[in-house]
């Protein structure tokens, strides 16, 4: 009976973890999918679906009004558009091949698809990051949403996320699985700092009585290593599993 | 040579392994955290007391005015806060050593872990208290509300994680989150430097403030987990 129980509390901790990782990358898609569309609707003069609904949760001041991405980075958006497509889109993309890759199941039973989809993430990551610094290199620091502050912020997360997933690709192809593990983690909770970033506008744009900008700069001062919680919990959890002694 | 015996032979290289290691990391933290503690003291305690204010070109006859006037009424707190962080910096080197010197797993946990443990909890949620405080009136204005607050939350899961790694007694593990829990308590050391670095760019106070407290932990951090991957490579 005590097996029965210990068996049974075992599947019931499988099941939350499959939801958990089911919403996760559930939410992430659809994040995605917003990411891909954005640009496609700025260039095309049409409301971004993000801002749509942003709107709807939040309200149309501030994802439309004084202070909101919308009507700060009309401009620089417009004159740029090009590097900030390709720098969106390709992010989208990145953003929803690479969260399968931490669901061991998929990497362990179908390794070909791990590495296909990990071939996707680093080309999105790439050509993203790169299409990201041009932008950044093609305006003033002072232009960029909410102020210098979040430029330079900018700058740094876009360098940091080439270098870890340079480390990262670098070590699995020396056949270090563990150092690419640990910092594909890290690099991945680098770029889950955009959608950290608008979960962050809507809830305190519901909770706090400031504009888009004042909360975009209040809430990059801890987004990162609030995002790096991702990668350091979960590279602990991988480790404390393969280190778990086996029931008898 | 035996499985077993072979076993044993890795166990006692991987406690040479980290018992060297930690030597050289128990100097480096060290000095860090020292300089770290002195920091925070200078910034939130000395110099209200002495006038030794280490950012004092950069505050404003009202921000300086109105944070004598916070600490007047709130002298506990801050002096709680000091207290707390600097043991959280000068405990974390004998911290970490202590837990690096029981391999494989940890047979007890160590005072000096708990003490470490207890500062890094109290220090986050006192950080936060004093941020808010301070108001926005002070240096650093709504954005320190909202670093210390976010701050805060990092550093108490870092703290839970650490319990967590204590109560499977896998040394690795909570070697590892000690680690962590260091690199914030020591994120002060890369702020101040660049308060005078972004100036030089032209960026205001704010502005250099803003810039400083979000690239901080991210540097602290990526310091602490390469060389928790640097230790583990070596065993």
């Amino acid at each position: 009976m005590a097996i029965a129980a210990t068996t049974g509390t075992r599947r019931s901790t499988r099941t939350m973890q499959n939801l958990l990782w089911a919403a996760f990358f559930g939410i992430l898609v659809f994040y995605s999918v917003m990411a891909f569309q954005y640009f496609f609707a700025h260039m095309a003069g049409q409301r971004e679906w993000w801002n749509i609904l942003q709107a709807w949760l939040v309200s149309d001041e501030f994802s439309f009004g004084e202070g909101s991405v919308s009507v700060d980075q009309r401009v620089p958006y417009t004159a740029n558009s090009y590097f900030m497509f390709v720098h969106a889109t390709m992010g989208a993309v990145a953003l929803a091949a690479g969260a399968t890759q931490f669901v061991s199941e998929i990497r362990n039973r179908y390794p070909e698809v791990h590495r296909t989809l990990g071939k996707i993430y680093f080309f999105g990551i790439w050509i993203g990051m790169a299409a990201g610094l041009l932008y950044l290199s093609s305006i003033s620091i002072w232009d960029v949403y909410s102020g210098a502050a979040f430029g330079i912020s900018l700058w740094a997360l876009d360098l940091l996320v080439l270098a870890t997933s340079i480390r990262a690709y670098v070590a699995i192809r020396n056949g270090e699985v563990v150092t690419h593990q640990a910092w594909m983690a890290f690099n991945y909770s680098l770029v889950l700092a955009t959608p950290g970033l608008r979960l962050f506008w809507v809830v305190l744009g519901l909770t706090l009585p400031f504009n888009q900008a004042q909360i975009n700069t209040g809430v990059a001062t801890y987004l990162l290593p609030f995002c790096l919680l991702f990668g350091l919990i979960w590279f602990s959890a991988q480790r404390l599993r393969d280190h778990r002694p086996a029931t008898a | 040579m035996s499985a077993a015996s072979q076993k044993a032979d890795g166990g006692t290289r991987k406690a040479r392994s980290r018992a060297y290691h930690g030597r050289d990391a128990t100097l480096v933290i060290g000095a860090v955290g020292a300089l770290s503690a002195v920091i925070i003291a200078n910034q939130f305690l000395l110099r209200f007391l002495f006038g030794t204010d280490l950012l004092g070109s950069m505050r404003t006859e009202a921000q300086a005015l109105h944070e004598v006037q916070v600490f007047a009424a709130w002298a506990p707190m801050f002096v709680a806060f000091v207290l707390a962080s600097g043991l959280a910096t000068l405990s974390a080197p004998a911290a970490i050593a202590a837990v690096a010197s029981q391999p494989g797993r940890l047979e007890a946990v160590p005072n000096v872990v708990r003490l470490f443990i207890g500062a890094c909890l109290a220090a986050a949620v006192l950080g936060f208290g004093v941020a808010v405080v301070l108001g926005p009136e002070g240096l650093g204005g709504t954005d320190r509300i909202f670093y210390y607050g976010g701050l805060a939350v990092v550093w108490l899961t870092f703290v839970g994680m650490a319990l967590l790694a204590l109560r499977y007694r896998d040394t690795g593990q909570v070697f590892d989150w000690l680690l962590h829990n260091t690199a914030v308590a020591n994120i002060a050391l890369l702020i101040l430097p660049q308060m005078y670095f972004w100036p030089l760019f032209g960026l205001n106070v704010q502005e250099a403030y803003s810039t400083a407290v979000t690239i901080a932990p991210v540097g602290t951090l990526l310091a602490s987990y390469g060389y928790a991957l640097f230790i583990r490579d070596q065993l």
